[in-house]
């Protein structure tokens, strides 16, 4: 008897996938085509529900178990509460990617935006499994459905030649680094016998080191790393990031790092967390981790473009979530489940504006950010709050992440990478306040109003709410990212 | 000893054809020394007694595959001028082949001559049979297999977009 509540989010997801492509098939060309939108916002609605019902601890008393995780096919895929705490934070991504669409979609118009969705879900379905994952076949497969539905929908304004560039350097060297990756799981396969993490580990442990284990450590290492773009492996970023559609650069930017970081936890922590191996990954790491932070900063600064400034501060945020990563154990584990969740909000505030201001001015250019302020109160608050929090600058969100990141990493003797981090985090500042500033201080050039729904009002509300409450009162969420946590240790 | 005979005659000719591939200038005849390397690889897994795997090598790569190259090249339409001999540098042949070798035949090389007291895993009497593949997807392994169908739904949804002028 297969458990199905083991991959429940996914089911409701793929279904709600295949639903608005059959839906699509019976609506006329002239139609606005509202209903898909609703029934993929309320798809990924009712999965990010049942999440809480899968959690056993409901707030509305619908509890689907007892707060075990659920587990299938001979744990090859075993929901815990680290998965979950995963799954909530794609599906919250996939949620504001939705409604980033459906505002995008109103001036860069495709004839497709129901294929679109499917897309969109397809990946989220991928992202979702992968977090559940036991064992590497599944890890693999997944997140070939994530990133293979992420080059679709990079490219998928094909009239638009930046979406065309975007696509292909993400197909081409994406493929390239899956390649690497499952070349790396092959050897291990080889080693050890198994595809499972666990019996991985056990099975690594006994054998004394081999050269090759130490080439697979290193081909999975850059495979990974490529998916939530360290440096060296993040020079897709900025191009596809710039190019893709707004909402899909959201999209990568938050759901596809959160999955590639479920796969290092679960791969590096369980999987290849044996002495012989355990040191060359934890060096290979704070060496990316060091670059990403060094080099994404640095490159941030010297941006036109909102959405290439984005893609390099992703890389600068990847490489302090991976300072996180070096401190194994349940502290470290707990700051980068809880600044994942900081990051989500805050980026995605970001984006969600961009979109907005695009909508309207039809630029993404920083200088066209002038007298935002100006022009709607709202965008200009969250653009200050959700860079700053960004920036780790007290008392925002970000920096009580960054605290515990850093906190987490200097505990376990990475002092030089918390300094590292430390310092970069003002250079940060100088290219995230760069744009506060046009928001802010420069007179509009264009003084009429931006106008938005009432929904995208209340979100950016949210995520302003959500980035000052968490940076004075974290505990909610860091009790969710401990409980999270503790199903691993 | 016939083993190897027929191992030495196998891989020769696996050579051979993968040589032929890269050095026409005709696209055809690439692909069709091409299905000659797949059929070799195919014969050499079944030396190995991994008939499955032989049998898909050729389904699925000289099969399925070799349809698609073939029908490309003929979608491309080129002409004798567009096929004029590629000019090679002896660095970029070097490049390449340092990369293959660190790659691929580095780690072949540790393999067959190990350092240090460690093995591969140890297989199975009936590792790799059709049966105990099929046994495998379709038990332990259902999940990523069912996963795949979808992968490919988003690919063939995704496929249409990008390729359809009208939709």
């Amino acid at each position: 008897m297969i458990n199905y509540l083991t991959f429940l989010p996914e089911i409701i997801l793929v279904c709600t996938a295949i639903l608005i492509l059959v839906v699509e098939l019976f609506q006329a060309p002239s139609s606005k085509r509202s209903s898909i939108r609703w029934i993929a916002f309320l798809g990924t609605l009712a999965a990010l529900l049942c999440l809480s019902c899968l959690s056993g601890s409901c707030p509305l008393g619908c509890n689907l178990t007892d707060g075990t995780a659920q587990q299938a096919f001979n744990g090859f895929i075993k929901t815990d509460g680290l998965a979950l705490y995963f799954k909530m934070i794609i599906l919250l991504a996939t949620l504001f990617t939705l409604l980033m669409t459906y505002r995008h979609f109103e001036t860069h118009k495709t004839p497709y935006p129901a294929e679109f969705l499917a897309i969109l879900l397809f990946s989220a379905a991928g992202a979702s499994a992968l977090t559940s994952a036991q064992e590497i076949i599944t890890l693999y497969i997944a997140l070939e459905t994530l990133t293979i539905s992420s080059y679709l929908l990079a490219s998928f304004m094909k009239k638009d030649k930046g979406s065309n560039e975007a696509g292909m350097k993400y197909l081409l060297l994406g493929a390239f680094s899956s390649a690497l990756l499952l070349f790396g799981f092959s050897y291990i396969y080889g080693l050890t016998g198994t595809t499972v993490i666990t019996e991985i580990a056990k099975s690594l442990a006994m054998q004394p080191s081999s050269p090759l284990a130490v080439f697979a450590l290193i081909l999975v290492v850059g495979g990974l790393a490529f998916k939530i773009s360290l440096a060296p492996f993040h020079m897709w970023t900025p191009d596809v990031y710039e190019g893709a559609p707004t909402p899909v650069t959201a999209f990568l930017s938050v759901a596809s790092k959160t999955a590639g970081f479920a796969a290092f936890v679960r791969l590096f922590w369980v999987g290849l967390n044996v002495p012989s191996l355990q040191p060359i990954w934890m060096g290979l790491f704070a060496v990316l981790s060091a670059m990403s932070i060094i080099l994404g900063n640095l490159e941030a600064i010297p941006q036109k473009n909102i959405k290439r400034l984005m893609g390099y501060s992703s890389i600068a945020q990847a490489g302090y979530i991976a300072t996180g990563f070096l401190a194994i154990g349940p502290m470290g584990l707990t700051a980068l489940l809880f600044y994942i969740f900081v990051y989500l909000f805050a980026n995605l505030g970001v984006f969600l504006t961009i979109v907005i201001v695009a909508n309207k001015t039809g630029s993404e250019q920083i200088e066209d950010y002038a007298g935002m302020w100006k022009r709607s109160p709202l965008i200009g608050i969250v653009l200050l709050v959700c860079l700053l929090s960004l920036a780790g600058v007290p008392p925002f969100a970000g920096f009580s992440g960054k605290w515990y990141l850093f906190g987490a990493a200097i505990s376990k003797g990475y002092t030089w990478l918390a300094l590292i981090g430390m310092t970069f985090s003002v250079v940060s500042l100088f290219y995230y306040l760069q744009v506060a500033k046009q928001a802010l201080v420069v007179a509009p050039k264009d003084p009429s109003p931006i106008e938005m729904s009432l929904l995208e009002r209340s979100v950016l509300i949210l995520c302003v709410v959500v980035t000052v409450t968490l940076g004075v009162w974290p505990r909610p969420i860091m009790d969710l990212a401990q409980a999270a946590a503790s199903s691993l240790f | 000893m016939l083993e190897a005979v027929v191992f030495y005659i196998l891989a020769a000719a696996l050579l051979g054809f993968g040589l032929l591939v890269i050095t026409r200038t005709n696209p055809i005849a690439s692909a069709l020394s091409m299905v000659g390397a797949f059929g070799a690889l195919a014969a050499l897994y079944a030396l190995l007694q991994a008939t499955l795997i032989a049998i898909i090598q050729i389904l699925v790569y000289a099969g399925g595959i070799m349809v698609l190259v073939i029908f490309v090249i003929m979608l491309l339409n080129l002409h004798e001028e567009d096929l004029k001999p590629m000019k090679a540098r002896a660095g970029t042949v070097l490049l390449s082949l340092l990369a293959v070798f660190g790659l691929v035949l580095g780690p072949v090389f540790l393999a067959v001559f190990p350092k240090g007291n460690w093995k591969w895993a140890a297989l199975t009497n009936d590792f790799g049979s059709i049966f105990t593949v099929g046994e495998k997807v379709f038990s332990d392994y259902l999940f990523p297999f069912e996963m795949l169908s979808l992968l490919l739904l988003a690919a063939i949804v995704g496929a249409l977009v990008l390729s359809k002028r009208k939709l």
